[in-house]
């Protein structure tokens, strides 16, 4: 049952990179000058008595030691009409002070609470809170994923297949000096970074269109998957497999069978595969910020800039959560990719 | 020229003739020629990136010299305000300018002035951010490879793996945009957003150089020399320190050092061309800027052709520059 | 007149005819030479032993001749002809001259010369799938050297025993082919059942791995087996048994084959010729019995094996006598006259004209019946006498 320890054991280390992740983010946001855990409501007088906690400023916190009353010496008439001037007397560490009734904030979470009370929990349960717009975080996120995901599976996909295309190609050339212009010539337009490349496209035309609708995503799929160095790297790992594959022994002795070569090469081709399609993940989702917003689409990586900026801490937590448990996810499946394709791992050495 | 030893010698062929003197000059000539002859293979990366590096430099000094505005000479240009407001990219006085190397940018400054200045933007915080992935990412790297099995080693790979979850540019944008957001001098939030600009990507690229020494420092603890050195004595600090990291993994971190640098210059132009919340505003010079200033112009027109060969041809020379001496410094250690 | 270069013909009765093989790998500018103008001649029925000192080339050579080559550029010169049962003959390196942009050396040149750009070479090598189904269809197999290297690591060796059956039996259908898998693991002394069909590579043991790797060469039903090192790196006992199996296999008279090693018992208990490589040329070719005779004659460096062979065997250290290059060199070299006159006896004791062999390359002279010896020296094994060999005093010439 080695299988299944080794399976658990995979998923074990999923949830806890998950898990590390997002707490170390939302230690990096509380400790950020826009700190959830700042007071900032100000505090309803309806439910709360005398002895409760209120702050007077971000960080400045005491008890409260009277509820609203107007000033001993203010003239106006208390007649529903008149807007009078409230006061309250509050007990700081400094000593007491008399604030302005509408200068009390009720106090901020405290990190747990926050956290786990309020993020965890409503991921549990499925409803986390309003976002900066009002909707909630979770439909605003999965609303920015339904445009994302695809565009970065569909440049991920693209990725592979026109790599392996272009492997089949640069093998198939028979002189070796072109492979190595090709090459390079290809690497020098894939180490453009996205954003030059989407400029340039929307310079020569190639714009969001109002009817095409599938202009958009595509040309950002376009750009993604081979600026930033995605294709160069792709095509570098894996040519480099390839060739090193090409050349083994046993490669060798099932040509000399007659065998499949496809067959013989297929899983030690589809683990690096997989090992560098997890690696890029995590990097087409950071390019696809740039993507998205040189295309105008409204996905996950504009959501990240507009809640980095607004700021909206819980949304922008929850996005980069969301983020790494997409990254997690592809990298969880390539582990198990790998236990399942290579004997080795599964049955250990032994005999 | 037998550079490969090829060539059949019979034994004693040269001890016949050649005095202790001889043979001494013999061998140190031959060493000479040697490390001369390495760089006789100079490859086309090597020089190409040695030219982009020296571009750069030299363009960092002259920037410190070169205020935008003394460059402009008897021109008669209408400048716009140059401030681009957030998101909406409009200033386009990209009207051509005759007398000027490359043309003018949207300010009406002339463009390679402002390109050289530009710069300023990128080139001490790119340091900053090589100098704290190169430090902390050594640091975990050679611990983690060199305290084998143990809480050491997996509580370091835990904390890589976690560091690495993140996509960088995300995290650049969370610190920038977050932690700026509530600053509203906006002389002191470029700097400051620079700084946090170095400082994520840095501490987001320490994963990858960690795991480069990582593997590194295992294969060496592998080899003999390291049980010798143990049981004459030397501190695992120093066994470490010197003889692992100095003597072997100088490659890796110099090929490292290059490549995050052109990173960097990657990470503040995508910035700096969404926006002034994110990057460089328009007032200071900075490719990304300069190209998302230029909505007006062609395609191949100077204004937009220039920034973007500035930012291509950068990162590809140090890119270049980081494989050629990697590889030349592996080359010549074995 | 111009006339093209004959066509290369099989010896008679041979079932390989080797001849002017040369490998080359581009190093910087030059072109290095793995083997030079190697030759070699595996009679009908016949098992050849291939011997030298590893960095002699011998893997490469064989490789060569079977259209193997991974080097760049490889094999780029010579022919290598297959005549096996009723089939006509065929040169698996056939019109390599017509495309390969390089040549061997000739007069004093040291290294293979670029004659042309060659622009067509990469479209021969391309083609070397087409020879490796030629070589099948002919009946060939080869036994790698590194046998955990040599299995898929991914596949289970049951798999890979029943591709090789199909080759023999393309029409088995699945019971069949792994009834065949079944039998030539039987044959190889392994347990043959579904167990053992369902290991994968990595759980096989040194011993077990080389017979699965010898099972799958014969699965394969060949006429004509080579065996790249069968032995090394195996532990004593298993030595004996590998050995055993081999000479059961191929001493039955209807395999013919090229065993490589640099074991000489080995080579001596299975084989009936004999081919020695020294720094990527052919310095000997003949019968087996020339090994061990000390009457006959033979390359002075064959007879230096043998006696380091058996010092070994006896467990005496001896070291050889000053003025004699130590056994430092290995790899391939190049230079003109005969390249083994720094170790050679009977070179350090002047019982030759010096001058020729620091000039002239020697030739593959026919020294006794089908025994060839690249020497100068005309009556080796007085001469071997004379100068005591690599290890023992030196008479004055």
């Amino acid at each position: 049952m080695k299988t299944a320890w080794l399976v658990g054991q995979k998923v074990g280390h999923f949830v806890s990179v998950l898990f590390l992740s997002s707490l170390v983010l939302a230690g990096l946001l509380w400790f950020s000058p826009g700190s959830p855990g700042k007071a900032r409501e100000p505090v309803d007088f309806d439910e709360i008595a005398v002895g409760a906690e209120v702050c007077v400023a971000a960080t400045t916190c005491g008890t409260l030691k009277s509820m609203p009353a107007k000033a001993p010496d203010d003239p106006t008439v208390d007649d529903g009409f008149n807007f009078i001037k409230k006061f309250v007397q509050v007990q700081l560490p400094e000593g007491e002070q008399t604030v302005e009734s509408g200068d009390v904030l009720a106090p901020g979470p405290s990190f747990p609470t926050w956290f786990f009370g309020v993020f965890w929990k409503g991921v549990l349960i499925w409803d986390i809170g309003p976002a900066f717009n009002g909707d909630p975080v979770l439909d605003v996120v999965m609303l920015g994923a339904k445009q994302t995901l695809p565009i970065v599976f569909g440049a991920l996909i693209a990725a592979i297949v026109v790599t392996l295309v272009l492997v089949s190609f640069l093998t198939w050339l028979p002189f070796p000096s072109m492979r190595g212009l090709l090459r390079t010539l290809l690497l020098i337009l894939s180490i453009s970074p996205v954003f030059v490349l989407g400029f340039l496209m929307t310079k020569a035309g190639v714009l969001p269109h109002p009817v095409l609708w599938w202009v958009a995503p595509a040309a950002c799929v376009g750009i993604l998957f081979v600026g930033d160095s995605s294709l160069g790297e792709f095509l570098l790992q894996l040519e480099n497999e390839y060739r090193h594959l090409r050349s083994r022994d046993y490669i060798h002795a099932a040509g000399l069978r007659g065998a499949s070569l496809f067959k013989h090469m297929l899983p030690g081709l589809l683990l690096p595969l997989s090992s560098m399609s997890a690696a890029k993940i995590a990097f087409l989702l950071g390019s696809v910020v740039i993507a998205e917003n040189i295309y105008a689409v409204q996905g996950l990586g504009t959501l990240s800039l507009r809640a980095a900026t607004k700021p909206d801490p819980l949304l922008l937590l929850t996005l980069t959560v969301f983020i790494t448990f997409v990254v997690a996810l592809v990298t969880l499946v390539r582990d198990l990719l790998e236990i399942a394709i290579d004997p080795r791992i599964r049955k250990g050495g032994g005999h | 020229m037998d550079p490969n030893n090829l060539i059949h010698r019979d034994p004693g062929e040269e001890s016949e003739d050649a005095t202790l003197a001889g043979k001494i000059a013999q061998g140190a000539l031959k060493d000479i020629i040697t490390t001369i002859l390495r760089w006789r293979h100079a490859d086309i990366r090597l020089i190409f990136g040695t030219i982009v590096l020296l571009l750069l430099v030299g363009f960092r000094i002259a920037a410190i010299f070169i205020d935008v505005d003394t460059l402009e000479t008897h021109l008669d240009v209408g400048r716009s305000s140059g401030f681009s407001t957030g998101g909406g990219f409009q200033t386009t006085n990209c009207r051509p300018v005759e007398g000027l190397l490359l043309g003018n940018d949207r300010n009406g400054y002339s463009l390679t002035a402002t390109l050289v200045e530009a710069t300023q933007a990128f080139f001490l915080p790119a340091l900053l951010s090589c100098g704290i992935a190169l430090f902390f990412g050594t640091l975990l790297g050679a611990i983690a490879g060199y305290f084998r099995g143990g809480l050491l080693e997996s509580s370091t790979k835990l904390l890589l793996t976690v560091i690495a979850s993140y996509p960088r540019l995300i995290l650049v944008i969370v610190a920038v945009g977050f932690f700026v957001a509530y600053l509203h001098d906006p002389g002191r939030a470029v700097g400051m957003r620079l700084f946090l600009m170095a400082m994520m990507l840095g501490v987001a690229y320490v994963p990858v150089l960690a795991l480069a020494i990582y593997q590194k420092v295992g294969a060496f603890q592998r080899e003999q020399f390291i049980e010798a050195a143990r049981a004459h004595g030397l501190s695992d600090v120093r066994i470490l320190g010197y003889h692992i990291l100095w003597a072997n993994c100088m490659p890796v971190l110099a090929r490292h050092f290059f490549y995050l640098f052109g990173y960097f210059i990657l990470v503040e132009t995508s910035l700096s061309y969404l926006g002034p919340e994110y990057g460089v505003p328009g007032s200071i010079p900075s490719w990304g800027n300069l190209l998302a200033g230029c909505s007006k112009g062609e395609l191949f027109s100077a204004a937009v052709m220039a920034p973007s060969v500035a930012i291509v041809g950068s990162i590809l020379g140090l890119t270049f520059l980081g494989d050629a001496i990697g590889e030349r410094f592996e080359r010549g250690r074995t | 007149m111009t006339s093209a270069p004959p066509k290369p013909v099989a010896e008679p009765g041979a079932i390989l005819t080797a001849r002017d093989v040369w490998v080359g790998v581009q190093v910087g500018k030059i072109i290095k030479p793995i083997v030079q103008g190697g030759r070699l001649t595996v009679p009908q029925g016949g098992i050849l032993g291939l011997v030298g000192e590893s960095g002699s080339g011998k893997t490469q050579f064989v490789r060569a001749m079977m259209g193997l080559s991974s080097l760049e550029p490889g094999v780029f010169s010579g022919s290598a002809i297959y005549k096996i049962g009723d089939q006509p003959e065929v040169n698996v390196l056939d019109e390599v001259e017509a495309y390969t942009p390089f040549r061997p050396p000739e007069g004093d040149e040291l290294f293979p010369q670029r004659m042309r750009i060659g622009f067509g070479w990469p479209l021969w090598r391309r083609r070397f799938r087409k020879r490796l189904d030629l070589l099948r269809r002919l009946g060939v197999g080869f036994i790698f050297q590194n046998p955990t290297g040599a299995l898929n690591p991914f596949l289970r060796i049951g798999t890979q025993l029943q591709e090789a059956v199909l080759v023999a039996r393309p029409n088995a259908n699945r019971k069949e082919s792994e009834e065949g898998a079944l039998h030539w693991l039987d044959q190889v002394h392994l347990k043959a059942d579904q167990h053992t069909l369902g290991l994968y590579p990595h759980e096989l043991s040194g011993g077990m791995a080389q017979r699965v790797m010898i099972a799958l060469a014969l699965a394969c039903e060949p006429k004509f087996i080579v065996a790249d090192e069968p032995t090394t790196g195996l532990d004593s006992h298993i030595r004996l048994e590998i050995v055993g199996l081999l000479n059961r296999i191929m001493g039955q008279g209807a395999l013919s084959g090229i065993v490589i090693s640099h074991d000489l018992p080995m080579v001596a208990r299975l084989c009936d010729r004999l081919t020695v490589m020294y720094r990527g040329r052919v310095v000997e070719e003949g019968p087996i019995e020339a090994l061990g005779d000390p009457e006959s004659d033979s390359h002075p460096y064959t007879r230096e094996l043998k006696e380091r062979a058996e010092a070994l065997a006896r467990g005496r250290q001896k070291h050889s006598k000053g003025g004699v290059e130590k056994t430092g060199g290995t790899g391939v070299v190049v230079g003109k006259g005969c390249i083994y006159r720094s170790r050679c006896a009977i070179y350090r004791d002047g019982l030759v004209d010096k001058e020729r062999c620091n000039t002239i390359q020697p030739e593959m002279n026919l020294i006794a019946d089908e025994h060839r010896a690249a020497c100068h020296c005309e009556d080796i094994s007085d001469a071997l006498k004379q100068s005591g060999g690599l290890f023992g005093e030196a008479a004055s010439g």
